[in-house]
């Protein structure tokens, strides 16, 4: 206290104010716990929106980086036996892809199987599979011809990366997609 | 409580002075409205997330240095100043500083 | 190599834990200290009044300061991270900058103490940030005339 004797006017001295006033006694651990737990809930309500849309969102992926997707998974070394039919069936796909106007940076690679399922797919990157079963049943030309414009027209429309989306809507985030789309058959 | 940036209370008289009472707060705005914000600094003109902010900011502080004046006793603060920094991006610490008194009116 | 991954998260975690540790801990000495000498130097006033209250007789003055520059912890640095994100209080440096003018106010007082005075008048507060790379630091100084009340 600092008071002379014989002054007058106002006391004059310093008080201490309380404590916490300007200053938060509360632990930072859970503060800290708090804002993480709450960025994690943004995160994971983020993903579930971009999960959701994945079936619109997923054809926006340009197709140069399906194509990469499709040789890491997709693409398997051929017997050298099916190497002639591929190139075959490759010919085929090539004039009705012209015809279709397929986009220039889009394109077919088609691959023959032989098993005896009657049945032919398009899945990433522009990766055809026709089975042996299939072009058994096939009569003529036009035929195949039909059948490749069918499995042309899913990978022009992107038919694929949407199905991706979609089984990444289903299965989010336990399942990998499943890279192959089944096309009906075209009997 | 009467709170003033003078020097005297009109028509009180003070009695004692206790010390200097602080109040001061750091603030931030969500990440909402900074972005927001940023798409209208293209434009320009008054940015009304930031004046809320800094206008909330300021109430808290004037609060918090009150709270400290009445603990130490006091049932007025004279001589009301108000300092601004800016701490990181986005975030403004104010803080309101001013005589705890006691007064008494004449 | 899946090592260099951890160690990649190893070390951003382990500056974490000393941040909160020993920042924890520092903090907590340096409000004991600053109580300490609170109690201590009560003796010398300091108030804000611009003039000479009734009653003091001067015989000099002179001008008196005090400052600090603290700076941020990597944990307080990391939670305001967030709490920008957020909005909202920041507790953490709240905190620290009480404890800079406390501390600023202190060195003040301390001053005009081996100024021989007992009275500080026009007290006044001023903070800037000092610019640091990512963490920031602040300086706070606390100013103010030392009145020679001596007979």
């Amino acid at each position: 206290m600092n008071e002379q004797p014989e002054r007058h006017g106002p006391l004059l001295e310093n008080r201490l104010p309380a404590e916490g006033i300007n200053s938060s006694d509360e632990h930072p651990l859970k503060e800290f716990a708090w804002l993480i737990g709450a960025s994690l809930m943004t995160l994971a309500v983020l993903l579930a929106l971009v999960g959701w849309g994945a079936r619109w969102l997923a054809p926006l992926v340009p197709f140069s980086a399906e194509v990469a997707l499709a040789e890491r998974m997709v693409d398997r070394p051929e017997k050298p036996e099916h190497a002639a039919r591929s190139a075959a069936l490759q010919v085929v796909a090539k004039r009705v892809a012209a015809q279709m106007s397929l986009p220039a940076d889009m394109s077919v690679v088609l691959g023959y199987d032989e098993s005896s399922l009657v049945n032919a797919y398009a899945t990433l990157g522009g990766r055809i599979r026709v089975f042996k079963g299939l072009l058994r049943e096939l009569h003529s030309e036009d035929a195949l011809a039909s059948l490749l414009a069918h499995e042309i027209a899913h990978v022009r429309r992107r038919h694929v990366a949407s199905g991706v989306g979609l089984r990444w809507r289903c299965c989010w985030a336990w399942c990998p997609p499943m890279l192959a789309q089944p096309s009906r058959s075209l009997r | 409580m009467l709170v003033s940036n003078l020097e005297t209370a009109p028509g009180h008289r003070v009695v004692a002075h206790l010390g200097v009472a602080q109040g001061s707060t750091v603030r931030a705005k969500h990440v909402g409205r900074d972005f927001l914000a940023g798409l209208k600094n293209i434009v320009g003109g008054e940015l009304k997330a930031y004046t809320e902010l800094m206008q909330e900011a300021r109430d808290e502080a004037v609060q918090r240095m009150t709270d400290e004046a009445r603990s130490m006793g006091a049932n007025a603060v004279l001589n009301l100043r108000f300092v601004t920094t800016s701490i990181t991006t986005g975030a403004a610490e104010i803080l309101a500083y001013g005589s705890a008194v006691t007064i008494e009116k004449v | 190599m899946p090592w260099a991954e951890l160690i990649n998260l190893a070390l951003p975690l382990s500056l974490l834990t000393v941040g909160y540790v020993v920042g924890r801990v520092l903090e907590r000495r340096h409000y004991a200290s600053i109580r300490a000498r609170e109690r201590e130097l009560q003796s010398i006033v300091a108030l804000n009044t611009r003039y000479i209250p009734d009653g003091v007789e001067a015989r000099g003055a002179s001008v008196v300061s005090g400052s600090v520059v603290v700076s941020s912890d990597y944990f307080k640095t990391f939670v305001a991270g967030f709490r920008n994100l957020f909005g909202g209080r920041f507790r953490g440096y709240e905190t620290l900058l009480e404890r800079a003018r406390r501390e600023a106010l202190l060195r003040m007082k301390l001053r005009a103490r081996e100024a021989g005075s007992t009275l500080v008048i026009g007290v006044r507060f001023h903070t800037t940030r000092v610019s640091g790379s990512q963490t920031p630091s602040v300086e706070v100084m606390a100013y103010g005339t030392a009145l020679d009340t001596r007979a």
